[in-house]
């Protein structure tokens, strides 16, 4: 069954719709909401509430050809109300940046042994540097197989802010692993 | 899909490109043979495409996956706060007054029965207490379980198991040191922070304190094991966890009997001072105040719970250590 099927069977009452969207899509969710909160109840709150109200709403709720992106939409909206919410309570400052936090890393096949604590240290600042916007654009690219238009609405950005953003994160990205790749072949011709 | 716009294309655009991801991350089968004949057509762009290629499937992200059990209950949770609501019976017209007051009381009733039964039901599954018995400072204790078989508790120590469970698993927490005389029958496993001993039916002495663990066999076999390993032990053997948590090979302990603390004595086999001092704080109500370098001390030695004088006069005399006594401190130097 299609998304837009699935959709309207939701639209239509059909209360097994919404258990096989929860079932498609729970998991992804669940890791995506917890980029920004790393409290695992509060994000399965959100995803709780998240569904009730998709449930509660669902004459009313536009066509969507992604549901995905839908409820990525909808969970990072409810996040963000909720961390600001939280956010206020502590001081009455600007709702800051939401942090979005994904540890990153390389496949170790591309490090191999040749990494010893230090140069594993050094690659770990490296990947530091990604700003969390790069980051969150980079997980929603290949960890929530998201494309421009999808990554651009889940963000609040236009198409070409997202194409940019990802663009200079995958530069970055290169240049963490020009400089592997520099150490590598330093270390197998014995130069260091 | 349009191939030409591709040629155009560096490393950072085709590990842009979906179907170049789906093909490099998730070995999409359409997405391959796209990508292959591509290839082929355009071999100047090899480099490009293995540049793309590195920097699409370079990235690790460390995540948590939740749990199928996390995920059935929150689905649950959900499911329960979208029931449909099911159609108000009250002021229906279709039902009778009359009859409508002498069943909605019934079915209230048995409505609470049923409720009362499923409940009484779930207690008696579930009911499951823990029972535990511990041994203070300067004290021994003899605990008979459910099975006959018995558990000698030295001091300081503590044992808990479910007694109600105890014809299923002859399962036993413990905490500190035991001697178990265990009754032929089903397995028996004495869990601890530190390791685990099983056992078929057989006489054994656990001791998990501290980094401490050690286990010796007085009868019959037992199984100790512990996250680095396990080890089976026959009569007279004993095996102890070094100080990188590795269970030793069996060792015997020479003539000193087994759980000999169960008669007041305690012997030390090359053990730092450290350990000497934690037992006498454990048999006599003291504390002993000592440096880290004398604690650090490794000893073969013995002592007995009848005197506390005899304990620091071979202090005294054997290591050559000064005690003094105030209260109930004891001062090494």
């Amino acid at each position: 069954m299609s998304d837009l099927e699935r959709w309207q069977a939701l639209k239509d009452g059909d209360k097994r719709a919404l258990e096989h969207i929860y079932r498609d899509h729970a998991a992804v969710l669940f890791k995506y909401g917890r980029k920004f909160m790393p409290d695992a109840q509060l994000v399965e709150d959100c995803i709780q509430d998240l569904f009730i109200e998709l449930w509660d709403a669902r004459q009313r709720i536009s066509a969507t050809d992604s549901i995905r992106k839908y409820l990525f939409v909808s969970l990072r909206r409810k996040i963000v109300k909720t961390l600001d919410r939280q956010v206020k309570k502590i001081a009455s400052e600007e709702p800051e940046e939401r942090h979005f936090q994904a540890d990153f890393g390389i496949d170790q096949l591309l490090i191999q042994n040749e990494m010893d604590a230090e140069r594993e240290s050094k690659l770990k600042v490296a990947m530091a540097a990604l700003s969390e916007r790069q980051r969150e654009v980079l997980y929603l690219k290949y960890f929530a197989d998201m494309d421009y238009n999808q990554i651009g609405e889940i963000m609040e950005l236009n198409y070409q802010s997202a194409r940019n953003l990802s663009h200079r994160a995958l530069e970055s990205l290169r240049q963490i692993l020009l400089v592997i790749f520099i150490v590598w072949l330093c270390n197998f011709f014995g130069l260091i | 899909m349009k191939s030409e716009i591709f040629t155009s294309y560096t490393s950072l655009d085709f590990a842009q490109e979906p179907s170049f991801i789906r093909w490099v991350r998730a070995g999409d089968e359409e997405a391959a043979v796209f990508w292959q004949n591509w290839l082929q057509e355009h071999p100047e762009k090899a480099t490009e495409v293995a540049e793309g290629r590195l920097l699409a499937t370079a990235l690790r992200v460390q995540e948590e996956e939740p749990s199928a059990l996390q995920l059935s209950n929150l689905w649950s949770r959900i499911d329960a706060a979208t029931q449909e609501k099911l159609p108000v019976t009250d002021h229906t017209p279709v039902v009778p007054i009359n009859s409508g007051a002498k069943i909605r009381p019934m079915r209230r009733w048995l409505t609470y029965a049923a409720a009362a039964c499923v409940t009484l039901l779930l207690v008696a599954l579930f009911y499951n207490p823990t029972r535990s018995i511990s041994a203070g400072i300067a004290e021994q204790k003899t605990h008979q379980l459910p099975d006959g078989s018995s558990v000698v508790l030295n001091a300081a120590s503590k044992v808990s198991y479910r007694p109600l469970r105890w014809g299923l698993a002859r399962k036993i927490e413990l905490e500190g040191e035991a001697f178990f005389q265990v009754t032929k029958g089903r397995r028996f496993v004495v869990k601890t922070a530190q390791g685990e001993v099983e056992v078929l039916g057989t006489s054994f002495n656990v001791r998990a304190r501290g980094n401490s663990f050690a286990v010796s066999c007085v009868t019959g076999k037992v199984r100790v094991s512990n996250p680095k390993g396990e080890r089976i032990l026959t009569p007279g053997l004993s095996t102890q966890a070094n100080d990188n948590g590795d269970l030793v090979a069996p060792y015997t302990v020479g003539t000193q009997p087994t759980a000999a603390w169960r008669d007041g004595k305690f012997y030390f086999n090359d053990a730092p001072l450290q350990e000497v001092f934690e037992e006498i704080q454990r048999q006599f109500e003291v504390r002993v105040q000592t440096s880290p370098e004398i604690a650090k001390r490794k000893v073969t030695t013995y002592f007995e719970r009848s005197n506390l004088d005899s304990v620091l006069y071979n202090l005294r005399w054997t290591f050559e250590l000064e005690t003094s006594v105030r209260g109930n401190l004891i001062i090494v130097k």
